[in-house]
């Protein structure tokens, strides 16, 4: 079974925005099936409206419990997709096609869009707003390290050479763990990206519109505020 | 000519700046190999209907189809310079709107309301105005809805057949469940008749 998942936590703005994403992906594709990962203080009984699975054990209190979550996926192929995100077009239900023979799925980031990209010793070119990927061993692996490298990341257990990789910029976004286990771990997997033009499966707000050419965007990315 | 205009010695990226073809905006080199901007009208001031004689010198300078070319490609500009504030403005008012929407879903009463025709139409507002109608519409229906009263539920009334007796589900015999016995269909049949 293939599905889709949202990652719910620190702020109650995020379940807001998750379940308010969650429904808009329900009405280009009422058959989706969804699951939700917040943390057991903002569960309410309605989220089943809209959820088809809501997970709350153990599910931390931090900033990316989306790394935590990737790992514990229940469906063989997985979409996970930011909180901050609205469905608008109907080929969301195919998305699982793309993969094929992938095991990981993304678009690339925009500079132009206003993110930290290049730095002496590479470039942050993923963006992990979206993520498709499959089940097998290695890549559910590969998210159970993510997260536990963005651990040490965050508590600054983990020292890198900063004039190839600068700490400030660096320090605060998991696409660097991202980054580290793609190009310098054996955790690697066989990553792809949205065929042309990608854009139109993670239009972030700050994208030109000429990024989807006349294709419809099917995942519009906004930016939350929380206060 | 005035002093300034005199030190010129070169006109270059002239433009009309208006329909009427009758103002030009452009640079001029000066002999110090500075560089001014000036504004030059057709008309010049010492008199009705005579041309400026600077008028002349940076058609001259320039050449008719260049300047209509420049004038062409700052229109571009500018309205490239349009569009891109109109975009920016655009996407500033649906991100301003999406947040909006969102205060409006973490109010109780639409958080907890189980009408979700009304939840769509104000997700799929697509300006303030509109959210704030269909969300006041909401409030008010889920205001106005009576409180729900636990009472006993009772037995519908209805007329119902005698149910059916239910008969056990008659066992095979000698055939375990999952197994199949292996016959010799021709000579020996000993399947059950």
């Amino acid at each position: 079974m293939n599905g889709y998942i949202y990652v719910a936590s620190r702020y109650e703005r995020y379940l807001t925005s998750a379940e308010y994403s969650a429904a808009s992906l329900k009405d280009h594709h009422p058959n989706a099936n969804i699951t939700l990962f917040t943390e057991e203080r903002f569960y309410h009984d309605g989220l089943l409206d809209t959820f088809d699975n809501v997970i709350v054990d153990d599910v931390p209190n931090d900033s990316r419990a989306k790394l935590w979550s990737l790992s514990r996926t229940p469906y063989d192929r997985t979409l996970y997709i930011d909180a901050d995100s609205v469905i608008q077009h109907a080929d969301i239900a195919n998305v699982f096609d793309e993969l094929g023979d992938h095991d990981l799925m993304l678009t690339k980031i925009r500079p132009y869009a206003g993110a930290f990209v290049y730095f002496p010793g590479g470039a942050l070119e993923d963006h992990c707003g979206v993520i498709l990927y499959n089940n097998k061993k290695h890549t559910i692996n590969f998210m159970h390290q993510w997260w536990k490298l963005w651990e040490v990341q965050k508590s600054g257990k983990w020292q890198w050479d900063t004039t190839l990789y600068p700490d400030e910029e660096l320090r605060p976004w998991d696409q660097w763990s991202y980054w580290w286990l793609m190009n310098k771990t054996d955790h690697a997997v066989d990553r792809g990206y949205f065929p042309d033009p990608d854009a139109r499966w993670n239009y972030v707000h700050r994208y030109k519109p000429e990024e989807c050419h006349k294709d419809d965007v099917v995942i519009y990315h906004h930016t939350l505020k929380v206060n | 000519m005035t002093k300034e205009k005199k030190m010129a010695r070169k006109a270059r990226n002239a433009f009309y700046t208006n329909n009427a073809r009758t103002q030009i905006e452009c640079e001029f080199i000066n002999d110090d190999n500075s560089i001014s901007r000036a504004v030059i009208n057709k008309l010049g001031s010492e008199g009705e209907g005579a041309e400026n004689p600077d008028w002349a010198w940076v058609h001259e300078e320039c050449g008719v189809d260049t300047i209509e070319a420049n004038t062409r490609k700052k229109i571009q500009e500018l309205q490239n310079v349009t569009h891109e504030k109109e975009a920016t403005t655009d996407r500033m008012i649906g991100e301003e709107l999406f947040n909006y929407k969102l205060k409006v879903f973490e109010m109780e009463e639409i958080r907890a309301s189980r009408n979700t025709k009304m939840k769509s139409k104000i997700r799929r507002a697509d300006d303030i105005m509109k959210v704030n109608l269909y969300a006041a519409a909401l409030m008010a229906m889920e205001l106005s809805a009576p409180e729900e009263v636990v009472e006993p539920v009772k037995p519908p009334v209805v007329d119902v057949p005698p149910p059916k007796k239910k008969t056990a589900p008659r066992k095979k015999k000698g055939l375990a469940h999952g197994k199949v016995r292996i016959v010799d269909t021709i000579n020996d049949d000993k399947r059950e008749k």
